[in-house]
């Protein structure tokens, strides 16, 4: 599940950012406010990261920190997913 | 009127004395005025979004006597949204900004002529800077304007707050992330048992500096001071308190 979780988000990550892999190295660490990552975007990748996993964030969890690499949104994610 | 407030002779000097007090509280951060018209146009508010947060609020203009709107201009719903095009513009990526505005919105029929109007007047303090910057201004200003209430007579506390964002599912998630970063806090005054905001500390961070184009590669970011002050004047009116900003009358 949690390869699976983190394929996921790395395709939608990658679509939503229009992100060239090729010159990345570690994409699960990557900045994502530097790569390209706004308000918008965060809000729409929220909305499908909700739809696809039937729960929705608490607000104490919504924090940027918590938006800016893939390997912390999969952490939350799994704590999500743990709970249910 | 219902809908916007009217002030003269003594209360209208203490409503120039509050702005001036404010503007003074300031001055030691060297802000740099703004002139704003009362017309925004459309594609200002299109390219941040606003019609997807706060539709309900905006309000258009049209002449009486004519069939013709002019569709592409609005009246100005928030003073600092006219900031981020001229830091762009000017390629400002620091500073302190100040403007004091006639702002509208859309209020249905909840106008009450004091609190609650469809045109009022806000004293708008924009910062931009790094993270740092923006966040230990908007909490220096903030507290200068909390002590000068005291020293008025008002009381105010800070509340952690979000925007009145039209209901949608991606307006729930703005309002989410807001409140999970603590990103506005409401200047609360407690007025005949009820609760008043009087004023909101906004931080934005990287909103509108990416959106305008001035985020110089993730460094800056922006956010902005909002002091009603019609609000303020409800308050020292009602509580006859109007004499701490501007002496008491002659008594002959």
């Amino acid at each position: 599940m949690k390869n699976s979780t983190e394929t996921y988000l790395k395709e939608l990550i990658i679509n939503t950012l229009n992100l060239d892999v090729k010159n990345i190295n570690n994409i699960s660490e990557l900045n994502l406010f530097e790569s390209g990552l706004d308000s918008l975007s965060l809000i729409n990748i929220i909305i499908d990261i909700e739809s696809t996993f039937g729960f929705e964030f608490n607000e104490s969890d919504m924090i940027m920190e918590n938006f800016s690499k893939i390997s912390s949104i999969n952490n939350l994610i799994n704590k999500y997913m743990n709970n249910y | 009127m219902k809908e916007y407030a009217t002030y003269i002779g003594k209360h209208a000097n203490a409503f120039n004395k509050l702005d001036n007090d404010i503007c003074t509280l300031i001055k030691c951060l060297d802000p740099i005025n703004i002139q704003i018209p009362a017309l925004i146009h459309k594609s200002v508010l299109e390219k941040i979004g606003y019609f997807n947060s706060f539709p309900h609020q905006i309000i258009g203009i049209k002449p009486l006597r004519q069939s013709i709107q002019y569709e592409d201009m609005l009246l100005t719903p928030s003073a600092c949204l006219h900031f981020y095009p001229i830091f762009a513009q000017e390629k400002i990526d620091n500073g302190v900004f100040t403007t004091k505005a006639r702002v509208f919105r859309n209020e249905e029929k909840n106008t009450d002529g004091e609190t609650r109007l469809i045109d009022f007047t806000v004293r708008e303090i924009v910062i931009v800077g790094t993270i740092d910057e923006v966040t230990n201004k908007l909490n220096y200003i903030g507290n200068l304007i909390l002590d000068y209430a005291k020293k008025i007579g008002i009381e105010i506390e800070l509340e952690t707050a979000s925007d009145p964002f039209y209901p949608s599912r991606e307006n729930t998630i703005k309002r989410r992330l807001q409140l999970g970063n603590n990103q506005k806090r409401e200047m609360i005054a407690i007025y005949n048992n009820k609760k008043l905001s009087i004023g909101s500390i906004n931080y934005h961070g990287f909103h509108f500096s990416k959106t305008f184009g001035f985020d110089a590669n993730n460094t800056i970011v922006t956010g902005c001071i909002g002091v009603g002050l019609e609000r303020w004047m409800s308050i020292l009116i009602n509580t006859q308190k109007i004499n701490n900003l501007v002496g008491k009358d002659c008594e002959i």
